[in-house]
Protein backbone atom coordinates (compact mmCIF):
# COMPACT_ATOMS: atom_id res chain seq x y z
CA UNK A 1 0.00 0.00 0.00
CA UNK A 2 1.58 3.16 -1.42
CA UNK A 3 0.45 6.04 1.24
CA UNK A 4 0.18 9.84 0.25
CA UNK A 5 0.62 11.47 3.51
CA UNK A 6 1.79 14.68 5.11
CA UNK A 7 3.59 14.05 8.18
CA UNK A 8 4.69 15.64 11.50
CA UNK A 9 8.39 16.34 12.00
CA UNK A 10 8.73 15.54 16.02
CA UNK A 11 12.17 15.50 16.44
CA UNK A 12 15.55 16.92 14.62
CA UNK A 13 18.25 15.55 15.95
CA UNK A 14 21.76 16.65 14.40
CA UNK A 15 24.34 13.95 14.36
CA UNK A 16 27.61 16.63 13.57
CA UNK A 17 27.50 19.59 11.14
CA UNK A 18 26.81 16.98 7.90
CA UNK A 19 24.03 14.15 9.32
CA UNK A 20 21.21 14.89 11.44
CA UNK A 21 18.44 12.48 11.97
CA UNK A 22 14.49 13.29 11.17
CA UNK A 23 11.85 11.82 13.56
CA UNK A 24 8.16 11.71 11.67
CA UNK A 25 4.65 11.11 13.28
CA UNK A 26 2.84 9.39 10.44
CA UNK A 27 -1.03 10.26 10.67
CA UNK A 28 -1.90 6.39 11.33
CA UNK A 29 -0.23 3.33 11.74
CA UNK A 30 -1.42 1.97 8.43
CA UNK A 31 1.90 1.72 7.49
CA UNK A 32 3.78 -2.05 7.19
CA UNK A 33 7.82 -0.88 6.97
CA UNK A 34 10.64 -3.27 6.18
CA UNK A 35 14.20 -2.91 6.09
CA UNK A 36 15.60 -1.82 2.76
CA UNK A 37 12.30 -0.13 2.21
CA UNK A 38 11.90 3.79 1.63
CA UNK A 39 10.06 7.09 1.22
CA UNK A 40 9.60 9.71 -0.99
CA UNK A 41 9.97 13.32 0.55
CA UNK A 42 8.55 16.52 -0.48
CA UNK A 43 7.13 19.87 0.90
CA UNK A 44 6.05 22.86 -0.21
CA UNK A 45 7.71 24.97 1.60
CA UNK A 46 11.34 23.60 -1.02
CA UNK A 47 9.34 24.92 -3.40
CA UNK A 48 11.52 21.88 -5.35
CA UNK A 49 10.14 20.11 -8.46
CA UNK A 50 10.60 16.48 -7.52
CA UNK A 51 10.61 14.93 -4.55
CA UNK A 52 13.59 12.32 -2.86
CA UNK A 53 13.93 9.12 -1.76
CA UNK A 54 15.41 8.35 1.72
CA UNK A 55 15.81 4.84 3.22
CA UNK A 56 13.53 4.11 6.28
CA UNK A 57 16.24 4.33 9.14
CA UNK A 58 13.45 3.13 11.81
CA UNK A 59 9.60 2.73 12.28
CA UNK A 60 7.68 1.81 14.57
CA UNK A 61 3.54 1.94 14.66
CA UNK A 62 3.23 6.06 14.05
CA UNK A 63 7.13 7.06 13.81
CA UNK A 64 9.01 6.69 10.64
CA UNK A 65 12.78 7.72 10.87
CA UNK A 66 14.97 8.91 7.90
CA UNK A 67 19.21 9.92 8.25
CA UNK A 68 19.60 12.70 6.30
CA UNK A 69 23.46 13.91 5.16
CA UNK A 70 23.71 17.41 3.61
CA UNK A 71 24.60 17.12 0.24
CA UNK A 72 23.10 18.79 -2.19
CA UNK A 73 19.30 21.30 -2.51
CA UNK A 74 16.75 19.09 -1.08
CA UNK A 75 18.68 18.30 1.77
CA UNK A 76 19.89 21.64 2.84
CA UNK A 77 16.64 22.87 3.24
CA UNK A 78 15.65 19.73 5.26
CA UNK A 79 19.07 21.16 7.62
CA UNK A 80 16.56 24.29 7.99
CA UNK A 81 13.70 22.39 8.93
CA UNK A 82 12.00 22.41 12.31
CA UNK A 83 9.81 20.64 15.08
CA UNK A 84 6.29 21.15 13.99
CA UNK A 85 6.72 21.43 10.57
CA UNK A 86 5.16 19.56 7.99
CA UNK A 87 6.53 17.09 5.35
CA UNK A 88 4.96 14.94 2.81
CA UNK A 89 5.48 11.25 2.46
CA UNK A 90 4.99 9.01 0.12
CA UNK A 91 5.40 4.98 0.73
CA UNK A 92 6.60 2.38 1.73
CA UNK A 93 8.06 2.27 -1.28
CA UNK A 94 9.99 -0.43 -2.96
CA UNK A 95 11.61 -4.16 -2.05
CA UNK A 96 13.66 -5.32 1.39
CA UNK A 97 16.23 -7.06 2.63
CA UNK A 98 14.21 -10.05 4.14
CA UNK A 99 15.30 -11.74 7.62
CA UNK A 100 18.20 -14.22 7.19
CA UNK A 101 20.67 -15.93 9.26
CA UNK A 102 24.17 -15.79 9.32
CA UNK A 103 24.95 -12.85 6.75
CA UNK A 104 27.71 -10.18 6.65
CA UNK A 105 25.80 -6.39 6.42
CA UNK A 106 27.93 -3.92 4.80
CA UNK A 107 27.27 -0.45 5.17
CA UNK A 108 29.14 2.06 3.67
CA UNK A 109 28.65 5.69 4.82
CA UNK A 110 25.08 7.46 5.12
CA UNK A 111 24.28 3.29 3.46
CA UNK A 112 24.09 2.51 7.55
CA UNK A 113 20.33 3.79 7.31
CA UNK A 114 18.68 0.60 5.87
CA UNK A 115 21.12 -2.26 7.75
CA UNK A 116 20.32 -0.18 11.13
CA UNK A 117 16.76 -0.42 10.44
CA UNK A 118 17.21 -4.41 9.59
CA UNK A 119 19.33 -4.71 13.37
CA UNK A 120 16.55 -3.05 15.01
CA UNK A 121 13.55 -4.73 12.82
CA UNK A 122 14.45 -8.33 13.28
CA UNK A 123 15.15 -10.44 16.48
CA UNK A 124 17.39 -13.06 15.37
CA UNK A 125 20.95 -11.50 15.20
CA UNK A 126 22.94 -14.24 16.68
CA UNK A 127 25.61 -14.91 13.67
CA UNK A 128 24.86 -11.34 11.84
CA UNK A 129 28.25 -9.50 11.24
CA UNK A 130 28.04 -5.89 10.60
CA UNK A 131 30.82 -4.44 8.34
CA UNK A 132 30.98 -0.66 8.39
CA UNK A 133 32.90 1.46 6.62
CA UNK A 134 33.54 5.48 6.09
CA UNK A 135 35.59 8.19 4.96
CA UNK A 136 36.35 9.70 9.01
CA UNK A 137 35.28 9.57 12.13
CA UNK A 138 32.57 11.79 11.77
CA UNK A 139 31.07 9.49 9.06
CA UNK A 140 30.87 6.19 11.43
CA UNK A 141 27.20 7.17 13.16
CA UNK A 142 25.50 5.53 16.14
CA UNK A 143 28.68 3.68 16.84
CA UNK A 144 27.58 3.25 21.29
CA UNK A 145 24.56 1.96 20.03
CA UNK A 146 25.83 -0.57 17.24
CA UNK A 147 28.69 -1.69 19.55
CA UNK A 148 25.82 -2.60 22.11
CA UNK A 149 23.77 -4.56 19.84
CA UNK A 150 26.58 -6.39 17.80
CA UNK A 151 29.68 -6.35 20.05
CA UNK A 152 32.42 -8.17 18.71
CA UNK A 153 30.21 -8.80 15.68
CA UNK A 154 30.90 -5.02 14.37
CA UNK A 155 34.10 -4.29 12.62
CA UNK A 156 34.63 -0.86 11.65
CA UNK A 157 36.86 0.56 9.04
CA UNK A 158 37.86 4.78 8.28
CA UNK A 159 40.30 6.14 5.17
CA UNK A 160 42.33 7.80 7.74
CA UNK A 161 42.01 4.88 10.36
CA UNK A 162 40.52 7.57 12.81
CA UNK A 163 38.08 4.57 14.17
CA UNK A 164 38.39 1.51 14.04
CA UNK A 165 40.97 0.12 10.70
CA UNK A 166 42.52 2.18 8.27
CA UNK A 167 41.64 1.35 5.12
CA UNK A 168 39.08 -0.12 2.61
CA UNK A 169 35.67 -1.46 3.86
CA UNK A 170 35.93 -3.71 0.85
CA UNK A 171 39.78 -4.97 1.83
CA UNK A 172 38.53 -6.31 5.44
CA UNK A 173 36.07 -8.09 4.29
CA UNK A 174 37.95 -9.77 1.66
CA UNK A 175 40.37 -10.74 4.08
CA UNK A 176 37.55 -11.87 6.47
CA UNK A 177 36.22 -14.17 4.22
CA UNK A 178 39.12 -15.83 4.56
CA UNK A 179 38.08 -17.49 7.67
CA UNK A 180 34.27 -17.23 7.37
CA UNK A 181 31.77 -17.32 4.61
CA UNK A 182 28.15 -15.75 5.02
CA UNK A 183 24.95 -17.34 3.93
CA UNK A 184 24.40 -14.11 1.88
CA UNK A 185 25.94 -10.62 1.97
CA UNK A 186 23.43 -7.23 1.95
CA UNK A 187 24.54 -4.24 1.29
CA UNK A 188 24.19 -0.42 1.37
CA UNK A 189 26.98 2.15 0.03
CA UNK A 190 28.64 3.50 -3.06
CA UNK A 191 28.87 2.25 -6.23
CA UNK A 192 32.35 1.50 -6.24
CA UNK A 193 31.82 -0.48 -2.91
CA UNK A 194 29.34 -2.85 -4.75
CA UNK A 195 31.98 -3.23 -7.72
CA UNK A 196 34.38 -4.20 -5.65
CA UNK A 197 32.09 -6.74 -3.47
CA UNK A 198 30.83 -7.77 -6.94
CA UNK A 199 34.29 -9.07 -7.50
CA UNK A 200 35.03 -10.45 -4.45
CA UNK A 201 31.58 -12.52 -3.70
CA UNK A 202 31.83 -13.59 -7.59
CA UNK A 203 34.95 -14.83 -6.65
CA UNK A 204 33.79 -16.40 -3.17
CA UNK A 205 30.86 -17.71 -4.84
CA UNK A 206 28.18 -15.88 -2.14
CA UNK A 207 25.19 -14.45 -3.03
CA UNK A 208 25.33 -10.68 -2.78
CA UNK A 209 22.48 -8.17 -2.82
CA UNK A 210 22.76 -4.33 -2.78
CA UNK A 211 20.39 -1.48 -2.65
CA UNK A 212 20.67 1.19 -5.59
CA UNK A 213 20.13 4.35 -5.36
CA UNK A 214 19.65 6.25 -8.38
CA UNK A 215 17.71 9.73 -8.94
CA UNK A 216 14.58 9.11 -8.67
CA UNK A 217 11.07 11.70 -10.19
CA UNK A 218 8.05 9.97 -9.11
CA UNK A 219 8.93 6.69 -6.60
CA UNK A 220 5.99 4.91 -7.90
CA UNK A 221 6.94 3.85 -11.28
CA UNK A 222 5.53 5.96 -13.82
CA UNK A 223 8.37 8.04 -14.68
CA UNK A 224 11.25 5.49 -15.42
CA UNK A 225 13.88 7.64 -14.64
CA UNK A 226 15.04 5.69 -11.87
CA UNK A 227 16.05 2.49 -14.14
CA UNK A 228 19.23 0.05 -13.55
CA UNK A 229 20.71 -1.64 -16.21
CA UNK A 230 20.32 -5.18 -15.92
CA UNK A 231 20.67 -8.60 -17.59
CA UNK A 232 16.46 -8.75 -17.22
CA UNK A 233 16.59 -5.07 -19.46
CA UNK A 234 16.49 -1.34 -17.81
CA UNK A 235 14.07 -2.06 -14.26
CA UNK A 236 12.98 0.64 -11.85
CA UNK A 237 14.95 1.04 -9.04
CA UNK A 238 11.81 2.48 -7.33
CA UNK A 239 9.31 -1.55 -8.03
CA UNK A 240 11.75 -3.76 -8.95
CA UNK A 241 14.27 -2.58 -6.43
CA UNK A 242 16.08 -0.53 -4.70
CA UNK A 243 17.44 -3.85 -3.94
CA UNK A 244 18.88 -5.98 -6.33
CA UNK A 245 20.81 -9.07 -6.86
CA UNK A 246 24.42 -8.41 -7.99
CA UNK A 247 24.51 -10.90 -10.54
CA UNK A 248 21.97 -9.62 -12.51
CA UNK A 249 22.88 -6.29 -12.54
CA UNK A 250 24.82 -5.43 -15.76
CA UNK A 251 27.84 -3.90 -14.41
CA UNK A 252 29.23 -2.49 -17.70
CA UNK A 253 26.38 -0.07 -17.65
CA UNK A 254 26.32 0.70 -14.32
CA UNK B 1 -24.36 22.93 -10.14
CA UNK B 2 -21.34 23.79 -11.50
CA UNK B 3 -20.58 21.42 -14.51
CA UNK B 4 -17.12 20.53 -15.65
CA UNK B 5 -17.99 18.83 -18.45
CA UNK B 6 -16.57 19.25 -21.90
CA UNK B 7 -16.28 18.24 -25.27
CA UNK B 8 -12.73 18.13 -27.00
CA UNK B 9 -13.19 17.18 -30.47
CA UNK B 10 -15.78 14.70 -30.90
CA UNK B 11 -15.38 13.50 -27.00
CA UNK B 12 -16.84 14.11 -24.22
CA UNK B 13 -15.23 14.18 -20.94
CA UNK B 14 -16.65 14.29 -18.00
CA UNK B 15 -14.01 17.16 -16.45
CA UNK B 16 -10.89 18.92 -18.54
CA UNK B 17 -8.51 17.00 -16.14
CA UNK B 18 -6.18 14.86 -18.49
CA UNK B 19 -3.14 12.81 -17.23
CA UNK B 20 -0.60 13.74 -20.13
CA UNK B 21 1.46 10.49 -21.55
CA UNK B 22 4.81 8.84 -20.06
CA UNK B 23 3.49 10.56 -16.61
CA UNK B 24 0.97 7.63 -15.31
CA UNK B 25 2.28 4.55 -16.46
CA UNK B 26 -0.38 2.39 -18.66
CA UNK B 27 -2.77 4.23 -15.45
CA UNK B 28 -3.38 1.16 -13.64
CA UNK B 29 -0.20 2.92 -11.19
CA UNK B 30 -2.42 5.69 -10.94
CA UNK B 31 -4.83 3.42 -9.10
CA UNK B 32 -3.45 3.82 -5.42
CA UNK B 33 -4.03 7.26 -5.35
CA UNK B 34 -7.62 8.04 -7.22
CA UNK B 35 -10.17 5.66 -9.55
CA UNK B 36 -9.33 6.06 -13.10
CA UNK B 37 -12.48 7.40 -13.99
CA UNK B 38 -12.31 10.36 -11.63
CA UNK B 39 -10.33 12.49 -14.33
CA UNK B 40 -11.48 12.97 -17.49
CA UNK B 41 -9.10 11.20 -19.80
CA UNK B 42 -6.24 9.37 -19.04
CA UNK B 43 -3.14 9.26 -21.80
CA UNK B 44 -0.65 6.11 -21.81
CA UNK B 45 2.77 6.36 -22.14
CA UNK B 46 3.65 6.37 -25.71
CA UNK B 47 3.52 3.12 -27.65
CA UNK B 48 5.85 2.20 -30.52
CA UNK B 49 5.36 -0.99 -32.79
CA UNK B 50 8.54 -2.59 -31.25
CA UNK B 51 9.30 -2.56 -27.54
CA UNK B 52 11.77 0.19 -27.05
CA UNK B 53 14.93 0.08 -24.03
CA UNK B 54 15.24 3.50 -23.79
CA UNK B 55 17.94 5.84 -23.70
CA UNK B 56 20.94 4.91 -20.70
CA UNK B 57 20.62 6.42 -17.24
CA UNK B 58 21.26 8.96 -15.73
CA UNK B 59 17.70 9.92 -17.54
CA UNK B 60 16.33 12.88 -15.37
CA UNK B 61 17.42 16.00 -13.43
CA UNK B 62 15.66 18.42 -11.51
CA UNK B 63 16.05 22.03 -12.93
CA UNK B 64 14.84 25.49 -11.77
CA UNK B 65 10.80 25.05 -11.85
CA UNK B 66 11.40 21.89 -13.73
CA UNK B 67 13.03 18.97 -15.13
CA UNK B 68 14.32 17.32 -17.72
CA UNK B 69 14.05 14.18 -18.72
CA UNK B 70 15.73 11.79 -21.49
CA UNK B 71 14.00 8.40 -21.01
CA UNK B 72 13.66 7.56 -24.66
CA UNK B 73 10.06 6.29 -25.14
CA UNK B 74 10.89 3.27 -22.89
CA UNK B 75 7.82 1.09 -23.67
CA UNK B 76 6.79 -2.53 -23.88
CA UNK B 77 5.96 -2.38 -27.37
CA UNK B 78 2.27 -2.70 -28.84
CA UNK B 79 2.09 -6.38 -28.97
CA UNK B 80 3.16 -6.70 -25.16
CA UNK B 81 0.62 -3.66 -24.09
CA UNK B 82 -2.43 -5.59 -26.37
CA UNK B 83 -1.27 -8.74 -24.20
CA UNK B 84 -0.19 -7.58 -20.72
CA UNK B 85 -1.95 -4.74 -19.98
CA UNK B 86 -4.85 -3.94 -21.96
CA UNK B 87 -6.77 -6.23 -20.12
CA UNK B 88 -6.29 -4.82 -17.02
CA UNK B 89 -6.93 -1.14 -18.28
CA UNK B 90 -9.83 -3.09 -19.83
CA UNK B 91 -11.31 -4.30 -16.11
CA UNK B 92 -11.32 -0.20 -15.05
CA UNK B 93 -13.43 2.63 -15.32
CA UNK B 94 -12.12 5.38 -17.53
CA UNK B 95 -11.39 7.09 -20.58
CA UNK B 96 -8.35 5.91 -22.54
CA UNK B 97 -5.90 7.50 -25.40
CA UNK B 98 -2.75 5.34 -26.55
CA UNK B 99 0.19 7.62 -27.76
CA UNK B 100 2.10 6.52 -30.54
CA UNK B 101 5.30 7.02 -31.87
CA UNK B 102 7.51 6.16 -34.75
CA UNK B 103 10.72 6.72 -36.86
CA UNK B 104 8.79 6.12 -39.87
CA UNK B 105 5.44 7.07 -41.09
CA UNK B 106 4.43 3.36 -41.77
CA UNK B 107 5.24 2.54 -38.24
CA UNK B 108 2.48 5.09 -37.08
CA UNK B 109 -0.09 3.69 -39.69
CA UNK B 110 -0.14 0.47 -38.36
CA UNK B 111 0.19 1.66 -35.02
CA UNK B 112 -3.46 3.42 -35.67
CA UNK B 113 -5.20 0.43 -37.65
CA UNK B 114 -4.20 -1.52 -34.62
CA UNK B 115 -5.43 0.97 -32.50
CA UNK B 116 -8.77 1.26 -34.70
CA UNK B 117 -9.91 -2.14 -33.97
CA UNK B 118 -9.59 -1.74 -30.13
CA UNK B 119 -12.79 -0.26 -28.49
CA UNK B 120 -11.24 0.32 -24.99
CA UNK B 121 -9.03 3.00 -26.15
CA UNK B 122 -11.06 6.32 -26.94
CA UNK B 123 -8.93 8.19 -29.19
CA UNK B 124 -5.25 8.35 -30.22
CA UNK B 125 -2.29 11.01 -29.62
CA UNK B 126 0.44 11.43 -32.22
CA UNK B 127 4.05 12.19 -30.54
CA UNK B 128 5.89 13.94 -33.74
CA UNK B 129 7.71 15.68 -31.34
CA UNK B 130 10.15 14.35 -28.72
CA UNK B 131 12.89 15.56 -28.67
CA UNK B 132 14.51 12.73 -26.39
CA UNK B 133 15.11 10.12 -29.89
CA UNK B 134 17.76 10.19 -32.86
CA UNK B 135 15.71 9.53 -35.32
CA UNK B 136 12.08 10.27 -36.27
CA UNK B 137 9.80 12.29 -34.24
CA UNK B 138 11.95 15.88 -35.11
CA UNK B 139 11.04 15.66 -38.21
CA UNK B 140 7.37 14.73 -38.11
CA UNK B 141 7.34 17.37 -36.23
CA UNK B 142 9.20 20.74 -37.28
CA UNK B 143 8.52 20.07 -41.06
CA UNK B 144 4.99 21.13 -41.96
CA UNK B 145 4.26 19.48 -45.49
CA UNK B 146 6.04 16.00 -43.84
CA UNK B 147 3.36 16.33 -40.73
CA UNK B 148 0.26 16.89 -42.74
CA UNK B 149 1.76 14.41 -44.95
CA UNK B 150 1.30 11.67 -41.83
CA UNK B 151 -2.01 13.27 -40.28
CA UNK B 152 -3.25 12.48 -43.24
CA UNK B 153 -2.43 8.93 -43.54
CA UNK B 154 -3.15 8.14 -40.32
CA UNK B 155 -6.29 9.95 -40.97
CA UNK B 156 -7.23 7.46 -43.98
CA UNK B 157 -6.83 4.37 -41.13
CA UNK B 158 -8.01 5.81 -37.95
CA UNK B 159 -12.07 7.13 -37.43
CA UNK B 160 -11.79 7.85 -34.04
CA UNK B 161 -10.12 11.56 -32.91
CA UNK B 162 -6.61 12.14 -33.46
CA UNK B 163 -4.36 14.09 -31.31
CA UNK B 164 -1.89 16.00 -32.54
CA UNK B 165 0.91 16.60 -29.95
CA UNK B 166 2.50 19.81 -31.12
CA UNK B 167 6.86 20.00 -30.63
CA UNK B 168 7.06 23.45 -29.37
CA UNK B 169 11.05 22.98 -30.82
CA UNK B 170 10.37 25.13 -33.44
CA UNK B 171 10.59 28.84 -34.95
CA UNK B 172 7.05 29.71 -35.44
CA UNK B 173 4.07 27.28 -34.16
CA UNK B 174 1.41 28.27 -36.78
CA UNK B 175 2.00 26.38 -39.91
CA UNK B 176 2.76 22.90 -37.82
CA UNK B 177 -1.04 23.58 -35.91
CA UNK B 178 -2.01 24.39 -39.88
CA UNK B 179 -0.33 21.12 -41.03
CA UNK B 180 -1.97 18.96 -38.45
CA UNK B 181 -5.48 20.40 -38.84
CA UNK B 182 -5.17 20.22 -42.48
CA UNK B 183 -3.93 16.92 -42.47
CA UNK B 184 -7.22 15.69 -40.58
CA UNK B 185 -6.21 16.11 -36.55
CA UNK B 186 -9.27 16.60 -34.61
CA UNK B 187 -7.53 17.88 -31.95
CA UNK B 188 -4.16 19.70 -31.34
CA UNK B 189 -1.71 18.88 -27.76
CA UNK B 190 0.41 22.36 -26.97
CA UNK B 191 2.82 21.18 -26.39
CA UNK B 192 5.53 18.56 -25.27
CA UNK B 193 8.59 19.27 -23.58
CA UNK B 194 11.33 21.83 -24.64
CA UNK B 195 14.56 20.67 -25.32
CA UNK B 196 17.44 21.66 -23.19
CA UNK B 197 20.27 20.38 -21.09
CA UNK B 198 22.17 20.45 -17.84
CA UNK B 199 26.04 20.07 -16.50
CA UNK B 200 27.11 18.88 -12.92
CA UNK B 201 29.42 21.48 -11.71
CA UNK B 202 31.06 19.18 -9.37
CA UNK B 203 31.73 16.60 -12.16
CA UNK B 204 31.94 18.81 -14.97
CA UNK B 205 30.22 16.49 -16.21
CA UNK B 206 26.27 16.55 -18.41
CA UNK B 207 23.62 15.45 -15.95
CA UNK B 208 22.01 13.38 -18.71
CA UNK B 209 23.39 10.35 -20.41
CA UNK B 210 21.83 11.75 -23.81
CA UNK B 211 23.10 15.37 -23.20
CA UNK B 212 19.68 16.45 -24.00
CA UNK B 213 16.74 16.35 -22.25
CA UNK B 214 13.01 18.11 -22.37
CA UNK B 215 12.25 20.32 -20.18
CA UNK B 216 9.18 19.97 -18.19
CA UNK B 217 7.45 22.03 -15.03
CA UNK B 218 6.06 25.40 -14.35
CA UNK B 219 9.20 27.20 -15.73
CA UNK B 220 7.44 26.51 -19.38
CA UNK B 221 4.59 27.67 -18.48
CA UNK B 222 4.57 31.12 -20.13
CA UNK B 223 6.56 29.98 -22.91
CA UNK B 224 3.39 26.96 -23.69
CA UNK B 225 0.69 29.23 -22.85
CA UNK B 226 2.29 31.54 -25.41
CA UNK B 227 1.26 28.88 -28.00
CA UNK B 228 -1.60 28.28 -27.09
CA UNK B 229 -2.84 31.66 -27.30
CA UNK B 230 -1.08 31.80 -30.62
CA UNK B 231 -2.85 29.15 -32.00
CA UNK B 232 -6.23 29.30 -30.58
CA UNK B 233 -6.25 33.23 -31.98
CA UNK B 234 -5.47 32.57 -35.28
CA UNK B 235 -7.68 28.97 -35.78
CA UNK B 236 -9.93 28.75 -32.91
CA UNK B 237 -9.34 24.91 -32.96
CA UNK B 238 -9.95 22.63 -30.04
CA UNK B 239 -6.76 22.79 -27.91
CA UNK B 240 -5.30 20.67 -24.89
CA UNK B 241 -3.52 22.93 -23.15
CA UNK B 242 -0.06 20.59 -21.54
CA UNK B 243 2.93 22.53 -19.55
CA UNK B 244 3.96 23.53 -16.40
CA UNK B 245 0.32 23.01 -14.86
CA UNK B 246 0.62 22.33 -11.16
CA UNK B 247 -3.32 23.64 -10.31
CA UNK B 248 -6.17 24.89 -11.36
CA UNK B 249 -5.61 28.57 -11.29
CA UNK B 250 -3.16 27.44 -13.91
CA UNK B 251 -5.63 25.00 -16.04
CA UNK B 252 -7.55 28.59 -15.94
CA UNK B 253 -4.99 30.73 -17.38
CA UNK B 254 -4.85 28.35 -20.38
CA UNK B 255 -9.08 28.03 -20.76
CA UNK B 256 -8.48 31.88 -20.94
CA UNK B 257 -5.74 31.61 -23.37
CA UNK B 258 -8.06 29.04 -25.35
CA UNK B 259 -7.74 25.64 -24.13
CA UNK B 260 -10.54 23.27 -24.24
CA UNK B 261 -8.62 20.97 -21.91
CA UNK B 262 -5.50 20.30 -20.34
CA UNK B 263 -3.14 17.76 -19.33
CA UNK B 264 -0.62 17.38 -16.06
CA UNK B 265 2.21 15.62 -15.66
CA UNK B 266 5.15 16.69 -13.94
CA UNK B 267 3.52 17.55 -10.99
CA UNK B 268 2.25 14.10 -10.36
CA UNK B 269 5.42 13.03 -9.34
CA UNK B 270 5.49 15.60 -6.16
CA UNK B 271 1.94 15.33 -5.62
CA UNK B 272 0.33 12.01 -7.20
CA UNK B 273 -3.32 13.42 -5.29
CA UNK B 274 -3.33 16.52 -7.61
CA UNK B 275 -6.43 15.85 -9.59
CA UNK B 276 -8.48 15.84 -6.33
CA UNK B 277 -7.41 19.51 -5.19
CA UNK B 278 -7.33 20.84 -8.82
CA UNK B 279 -11.04 19.57 -9.67
CA UNK B 280 -12.32 21.39 -6.31
CA UNK B 281 -10.11 23.72 -7.40
CA UNK B 282 -12.18 24.57 -10.94
CA UNK B 283 -15.59 23.55 -9.08
CA UNK B 284 -14.72 26.56 -6.44
CA UNK B 285 -13.63 28.94 -9.38
CA UNK B 286 -16.91 28.42 -11.09
CA UNK B 287 -18.92 29.17 -8.14
CA UNK B 288 -17.74 32.12 -6.92
CA UNK B 289 -17.63 33.89 -10.40
CA UNK B 290 -21.30 32.07 -10.80
CA UNK B 291 -20.11 30.22 -14.22
CA UNK B 292 -22.33 27.28 -15.34
CA UNK B 293 -19.55 25.96 -17.35
CA UNK B 294 -15.94 25.64 -17.63
CA UNK B 295 -16.31 26.56 -21.38
CA UNK B 296 -17.71 29.71 -20.76
CA UNK B 297 -13.86 30.45 -19.93
CA UNK B 298 -12.46 28.98 -23.10
CA UNK B 299 -10.43 32.07 -25.34
CA UNK B 300 -12.14 34.83 -22.93
CA UNK B 301 -8.99 36.36 -22.53
CA UNK B 302 -8.85 40.10 -22.30
CA UNK B 303 -6.14 42.18 -23.82
CA UNK B 304 -5.00 46.19 -23.90
CA UNK B 305 -6.43 47.81 -26.52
Amino acid sequence: MKNFVKGKIIEVKFLGKDYLKLKIELPSKNFDCFPGQFFMLSSEEFDLTIPRPFSIFYHKERTVEFLIKRIGKFTNKIFKIKKGDFINLLGPLGNYFEEEKDIFLVAGGYGIAPIYFYLKKYNNLKNIKLFYGGKRKIDILFFPELKKILKDNLFITTEDGEIGEKGLLTGLIERYLKKEKPSKIYACGPLGMYKSLNEICKREKIKLLVSMDPIMACGYGVCLGCVIPTKKGNLCACTEGPIFESDILDWEKL
Amino acid sequence: MTDLKIRIGNLELKNPLILASGCCGYGLEMEEFFPLDYVGAIVLKGLSLEERKGNFPPRICETPSGMLNSIGLQNVGIEKFIKEKLPEIEKRKGVFIANIFGEKEEEYIKLAEILSKIKSISAIELNLSCPNVKKGGIQFGTDPEIMKELVKKVRKVYEKDIWVKLTPNVTSILPLAKAAIDGGADVLTCANTYKGMAIDIKTGKVKLYNIFGGLSGPAIRPLTLRYVFEIYKKFKTPIIASGGIENFEDAIEYFFAGASAFQIGTILFKNPKVPYEIIEGLKNYLKERNLRKIKDLIGEVKIYE
